[in-house]
């Protein structure tokens, strides 16, 4: 791998009362690419995921953005540094329409508070115009510009999981982490998943994935790293990683077992 | 269709709703001009309830605690002080806003029915201080000689006169709350109704945007306060109880928590009941219990929308069986 690291997490671990969920993880996802972190059940995906995020704080260890250390930092002053993600159980904000919930992803994009609202002041309605347009630009990135004015809850399963792609790249985010995008897909939709991700790479939106599918994920990422019982035990690209007897072991060993 | 729907009857109704404001006084009889300040006064409330409940999903179990305060930072002011009654009004927002922002940040430390029980305990504490403060509050007996409110030589002692000045103050508070909830910051605030977590993953400051919409309650409810005194020149503890704060909540759910303009009919329709099962005594509480009970089960949305749905229904069936 070449390039600069965008995000870069040292000695990263998390600890649930007794339960060490992660354990000293050392990880960089390079500026441009599409990677992903893969792992058994319970190997400590998502809480990697959520400290990232800034759902809870590590234990113990830093993580990066470019030169920036998050640790401290609100999930939502981590969306203003550039970090956006989605959820595994999605999270759409049902009662309000496709559109509306690509519109609250340009929050951060935007300025105007309670009095320019209440008073409809100039710059509220040109923001608010804008916020219109750039909304159903990343709607239409995800190819549901149709669906703009129904509610969210009643879109089906599979576009849900893409409107939740388009309220995060809304934000215009420099990390897009995406929390099994691909569960609950069937084939065609994860092949159209598929390419909307390297949509998003060529946009320039670092791709960061956590997936349960180990195919979609072979396809898709450049740089793999395998967690097992919240440790790091592999990293590189998808032929290295499938060759890697620790990986084998732990993962598809499972599997066969 | 169903939204064009929507956009013609709320610009129609909306002008209705300003011409009826404007004409009621000349038409009906002068106990409804006074019922309708009191209900004006009252939907100042509800809608910031709304603000609170319908649109940011924050329980408030003691709203009637902002009211009373603002109520007697104006009668204290301007009665027993001698400050402009204007003046005062402005003052008691601020102290009120300000009150709320303080309690804000140990209230939504806590979610759903411990939110409920933090709001109820401190209306109650306010309650008391209403009435226990009595070298400035004059206690249970109350404070009187508040002055009227006036405009340099126009001065409003009578019902005619102050029901232009609360209609106005109300139309004006509707509108610009309408303009929020359709904005940047409304989408905000019933995105963290849907999902606080989802709100905070596009960047959404989840305990800032509820301070402010708490605080702009507190607010609207401070002008409440102020206005019901100065209509009363006269205050005392009783009208800020929590059994107000529950008949609030009332107003608000039978409007449609979710609708602004919902707000003045939830308002009305509760006060119209109230006052028609007066002469039973504590039978509206009963009533009210019932009502709220209804409204949740069958039109969650709340009458006004629950009622358009229905009529929208038996029309899409009327035109079904007209084919």
């Amino acid at each position: 791998m070449t390039g600069e690291a965008l995000l870069r997490v040292r000695q990263l671990s998390k600890s649930f009362g007794g339960v060490v969920a992660l354990d000293g993880v050392d990880m960089a996802v390079q500026s441009g690419s599409v990677s992903a972190v893969i792992g058994p059940n319970g190997a400590g995906k998502t809480t990697l995921f959520n400290l990232v995020a800034g759902v809870f704080a590590p234990t113990r260890g830093e993580i990066h953005l470019g030169d920036r250390l998050l640790n401290g930092l609100s999930p939502e002053g981590r969306v203003r540094l550039g970090i956006a993600r989605t959820f595994q159980d999605v999270r759409l904000f049902g009662d309000m329409t496709a559109l509306e919930n690509v519109m609250t992803g340009r929050h951060v994009q935007s300025r105007c508070g309670f009095f320019d609202a209440a008073f409809r002041l100039p710059r509220s309605r040109r923001e608010e115009e804008d916020i219109y347009l750039q909304a159903m630009r990343y709607l239409n990135l995800v190819g549901l510009g149709s669906r703009a004015q129904e509610r969210a809850s009643s879109v089906p399963f599979g576009q849900q999981k893409l409107l939740v792609i388009a309220r995060a790249m809304a934000t215009e985010p420099k990390l897009l982490m995406l929390d099994e995008p691909g569960a609950g897909l069937n084939a065609v939709e994860k092949d159209a998943l598929r390419e909307l991700i390297f949509r998003i790479r060529d946009l320039g939106t670092t791709v960061l994935l956590v997936e349960h599918d180990v195919n979609l994920v072979m396809r898709v990422a450049e740089w793999i790293v395998v967690l097992d019982h919240g440790e790091k035990i592999a990293e590189g690209t998808a032929r290295e990683v499938q060759r890697n007897p620790k990986v084998i072991e732990a993962y598809l060993g499972q599997e066969a077992a | 269709m169903r939204r064009r729907l929507l956009g013609s009857l709320k610009v129609w109704a909306l002008s209705a709703l300003v011409v009826a404001v404007a004409l009621v006084p000349f038409v009906v009889n002068p106990y409804y001009t006074s019922l309708l300040i009191v209900i004006g006064i009252h939907t100042l409330l509800t809608v910031g309830l709304c603000l609170l409940m319908g649109y940011t999903g924050q329980v408030s179990l003691g709203h009637a605690a902002f009211y009373g305060t603002g109520a007697f930072f104006s009668a204290i002011l301007s009665a027993s002080h001698g400050v402009n009654p204007w003046l005062a009004m402005f003052i008691a927002a601020v102290a009120t806003g300000g009150m709320a922002y303080l309690v804000s940040f140990p209230i939504f430390q806590l979610r759903g029915n411990y939110l409920a029980m933090a709001t109820l305990g401190f209306g109650i504490i306010l309650w008391v201080a209403f009435r226990e403060l009595d070298q400035f509050t004059g206690g249970p007996s109350g404070l009187s000689g508040v002055p009227y409110l006036s405009i340099g030589g126009l001065v409003f002692n009578t019902d005619f006169k102050y029901y232009y000045l609360v209609w106005i103050a109300v139309l004006g508070i509707l509108f610009i709350s309408q303009n929020i909830v359709n904005s940047r910051t409304g989408r905000a605030m019933r995105s963290i109704r849907s999902n606080e977590d989802a709100a905070r993953s596009v960047g959404i400051g989840v305990s800032g945007f509820k301070v402010k919409v708490f605080v702009l309650a507190a607010v609207y409810a401070s002008l409440a306060g102020s206005l019901y005194v100065h209509y009363l020149t006269f205050v005392s503890p009783q009208p800020f109880g929590f059994l107000f704060s529950v008949r609030l909540i009332v107003m608000a759910v039978v409007g449609g928590l979710a609708s602004i303009w919902g707000a003045i009919f939830g308002t009305t329709a509760v006060t119209f009941m109230s006052e028609s099962l007066h002469r039973f005594g504590e039978l509206d509480i009963i009533l009210f219990g019932f009502l709220l009970m209804v409204v949740m089960v069958f039109l969650p949305q709340g009458l006004t929308r629950g009622l358009m749905d229905l009529y929208e229904r038996v029309r899409a069936r009327a035109r079904g069986a007209g084919r």
